[in-house]
């Protein structure tokens, strides 16, 4: 696709770019996460229970040292 | 969407138009100026880009024509079925929008093109609107409630994690004092009350209920001990009624048989000889024995009556029988009394097994054993001995005290880790969420004030060229930390800060501040697809501002797909006309004076220098015509370098100077320093420069300027004697100055930013000198 014909991103889903890849490169989610989560950020989809899981699932990574 | 360079606009019935009207777009120009006096169409051609883009006719907006305004859209003596409105594109593509019941209609719908349109009723809106208004003009920029929504839930996240934390806290601290309890229930043994616990829930449970078992079976065995006194003497009482009814039986048959060795067994033959004898005499009259008449009457009843009650023998035998059945049950008691024994003796065994069961207490208090051997005095025994039970039920209740204790114990143990891992979890989540939540916070409103911050500094660069050096531009759009959707509009004034324009600007300053808005906004979303179209914006801008405000306007047209620009102000037809204006990229298109006839109509307008180039062009030349243009423009540029160089030209009412005034006033100083640089760029993308001197121009025109007095000012004889190729050579030295001069793209040398010579706009044309020769 051409990029100009990609769909305009709205404020939300750049704003969500940006937050979920300082989350990420700050380790409090996992970079593997971070695609749905940007998706779910924008809608306003991400729930209490979808951030507690994201980063509780960083926080066992940690703990597991791997 | 597209950003293909527009061809033509068609407009049918729609307002002003009630005559089909086409307005083509020139190839390459981005920027189209119309300019007409007012009432000549300009608003029915931003109408018709508004009804394409926006699905609106903004004209007609606030001017108290009530709610459903479609009704005036069509022309007069049309319906609204007429309205037709069809934009081409240079690629061929095509878009029509009409109007079906109160619906704009766009076909196809996916070319429809994205349009801006500012008029100039509009052109305070932001600037003049409240905060919140303010906010929803900027909102589609800054829009991140999808965002918001994701915070909310991860605060709504937080605030939970920091209530169960709380209670984690508490019953963590509640479990302790539990534990603390028990610790100093059991005397605070060890070193904490913790690690009492830990120590204490460890040990085995299972002597407890081994303890617990062997007491519970020796209480038992105890118990049935107990019982053993009173069967016994009850056996024992079973056994002396049996001997005393044993004794009876034994009487009784000793009594029969002494009765037996008597006289019975002789009566007994008397009477049953008598029988006899009243079975042969049923009725006697006398006793047969001793004769006598007295109890005759019924005798041998009475015999048969002694006989039978005098049964002997049966009574023998019945006094036998029993007899023998109490010797047996006696016999029976005292083998129960004896089997009574053995079993006391044998449960009196096992009893003293059972005492010695190590699974007991050390120290538990028992009855002495061996117990005695004979019943008869284990009352005595079991007497001595009958607290016991209590003091065993006692250790034993101990133990499943002891049990419990452990058990609640451990469960607060359990509990308290349980919690303290809860706990735990929790403060090592929270500070991550918070961190978490100052990301999204932090990125927000970066992300928000980069785009606040991008406008309005968009605001006040367009702005400073406006106005320049006015230290006006340092416009700030601010969000309103405490009110939701409130947008601050702000600017430096007299060196504060925070100071609101409209309480200070002039309406020509905030005019251009809210033009410059605008600008800054479009420009935000797909310029390059945008058509923006200006509807008689320069209204209330004041003379000195309005040319930069041009400038600023031709540079910013050329950001979009095509600019629309409508105006009636008439210096900017002529500096258009004069090329005092770049207009490279300008189309400049005049409306003629609207009739309910012809409608909408064009002007051809073309600039002088263009003029005086196609009259030398015909054949022949027309030379009154040639010198007649040549010599305006000459005044033109001799008008531009006098006023430039701030030459001394004699003074007069009204500032009319002639020709000769004008050509005198350029001196020989001044005239030998004109030069100009031509621009040239060469293939490799180099540039260079090609100077041009004025001074033979000026002084050929000096020459043969009476040429234009004489042939293009009034009728003259004297141009009987004249040549017409004077005329014409007149005419063509001025178009040469005017080449020389200026650039017909680019305009007028008369910026100077450079500081040592005058330049145009890409410095196209550099005239020399910057200041005239002293």
């Amino acid at each position: 696709m051409d990029e100009s014909d990609a769909p305009v991103k709205t404020p939300s889903e750049i704003l969500a770019e940006k937050v979920v890849g300082v989350l990420a490169e700050r380790e409090l989610v996992l970079a593997d996460d971070i695609q749905q989560m940007s998706l779910d950020l924008a809608i306003g989809k991400l729930r209490a229970e979808d951030w507690r899981v994201a980063i509780e699932k960083a926080i066992d990574k940690g703990a597991s040292g791997e | 969407m597209s950003n293909v360079p527009l061809k033509y606009l068609k407009i049918e019935h729609l307002r002003g138009s009630i005559t089909p009207f086409t307005l083509t777009f020139e190839k390459g120009k981005k920027l189209s100026v119309i300019y007409g006096e007012n009432g000549t169409g300009k608003s029915t051609i931003c109408d018709a880009f508004d009804f394409l883009g926006t699905g609106n006719v903004g004209s007609l907006k606030d001017k108290g024509l009530g709610g459903r305004l479609s009704r005036y859209w069509h022309s007069m003596g049309k319906s609204p079925s007429d309205i037709y409105v069809k934009l081409e594109t240079s690629g061929g593509s095509c878009c029509t929008a009409t109007l079906y019941k109160a619906a704009v209609v766009v076909d196809p719908p996916d070319d429809r093109p994205k349009v801006e349109v500012l008029r100039r009723n509009q052109i305070l809106g932001l600037v003049e609107a409240t905060p919140a208004e303010r906010y929803k003009a900027i909102r589609k920029f800054i829009d991140v409630s999808g965002v918001e929504a994701s915070e909310a839930a991860l605060r709504q996240l937080i605030r939970e994690i920091e209530g169960n934390i709380e209670v984690a806290v508490a019953r963590v601290q509640e479990n302790r004092e539990t534990i603390e309890h028990f610790w100093e229930q059991a005397g605070k043994p060890g070193q904490t009350a913790l690690e009492w616990a830990a120590t204490e829930i460890e040990k085995d449970q299972s002597a407890l209920d081994n303890t617990r078992t062997a007491i519970e079976s020796l209480k038992a065995s105890f118990n049935r001990l107990s019982h053993y006194p009173e069967q016994y003497k009850s056996q024992l009482g079973a056994c002396s009624s049996a001997d005393a009814a044993l004794e009876t039986a034994q009487s009784r048959v000793d009594e029969l048989n002494a009765q037996a060795a008597g006289e019975y067994l002789e009566i007994l033959e008397i009477l049953q000889a008598a029988q006899r004898y009243f079975a042969r005499h049923p009725s006697p009259e006398v006793c047969p024995l001793c004769e006598s008449r007295e109890n005759v009457v019924g005798l041998p009843d009475e015999v048969s009556h002694r006989i039978a009650l005098q049964d002997f023998a049966s009574q023998l035998k019945a006094a036998k029988l029993s007899l023998n059945a109490k010797q047996q049950i006696l016999e029976g008691q005292n083998q129960r009394l004896e089997e009574l024994n053995k079993k006391a003796l044998a449960d009196a065994e096992a009893f003293a097994l059972k005492s010695s069961n190590k699974s007991l207490p050390s120290g538990i208090e028992l009855p002495s054993l061996p117990c005695p051997t004979d019943l008869a005095d284990w009352d005595e025994w079991l007497v001595t001995s009958s607290q016991l039970i209590e003091k065993w039920s006692q250790i034993s209740d101990d133990c499943v005290e002891s049990k419990k204790f452990t058990a609640a114990l451990k469960a607060s143990l359990d509990t308290l880790h349980e919690n303290s891992q809860i706990q735990h979890e929790l403060d090592d989540l929270l500070p991550r969420l918070k961190q978490t939540l100052d990301v999204v916070v932090d990125e927000r409103r970066k992300f928000t004030d980069s785009i606040l911050h991008d406008i309005a500094t968009e605001v006040g660069r367009l702005y400073e060229e406006v106005h320049p050096g006015e230290g006006l531009n340092k416009i700030s759009l601010e969000l309103d930390p405490a009110k939701r959707a409130s947008l601050e509009i702000a600017t430096e004034f007299q060196g504060q800060e925070g100071t609101s324009p409209q309480a200070y600007f002039s309406d020509s300053h905030l005019d251009t501040l809210g033009l410059c808005v605008f600008l800054a906004l479009a420009q935000k979303e797909k310029m390059d697809e945008t058509i923006l179209v200006l509807d008689d914006v320069l209204g209330s801008v004041d003379e000195p501002h309005v040319e930069r405000l041009i400038e600023m306007l031709y540079s910013e047209a050329l950001k979009f797909r095509q600019c629309i620009i409508t105006t009636h102000y008439k210096p900017w037809k002529q500096k258009l006309r004069w090329g005092w204006l770049k207009n490279g990229q300008c189309q400049f298109i005049e409306l003629d004076k609207w009739t309910s006839v012809d409608g909408i109509s064009l002007v051809r307008s073309i600039p002088e220098i263009e003029r005086l180039r196609a009259l030398l062009d015909e054949v022949p030349p027309d030379p009154q015509l040639v010198c007649a243009k040549a010599g305006v423009i000459l005044e033109a540029a001799l008008d531009f370098l006098t006023q430039l160089y701030e030459c001394h030209v004699p003074r007069r009412v009204n500032a009319l100077y002639t020709l000769g005034d004008l050509l005198q006033a350029v001196d020989k100083k001044l005239k030998a320093a004109l030069r100009v640089e031509h621009k040239q760029k060469h293939l490799d993308g180099t540039v260079s420069y090609i100077e041009k001197q004025l001074a033979p121009h000026l002084d050929e025109l000096s020459r043969i300027a009476q040429a234009r007095n004489v042939f293009g000012c009034h009728f003259n004889a004297l141009s009987f004697d004249l040549l017409d190729s004077d005329a014409i050579a007149f005419g063509a030295e001025v178009l040469v100055l005017m080449d020389c001069l200026i650039d017909h793209e680019a305009g007028w040398p008369r910026n100077d930013k450079s500081g040592s010579y005058w330049a145009t706009a890409g410095e196209t044309r550099r005239l020399h000198p910057l200041k005239k020769p002293s």
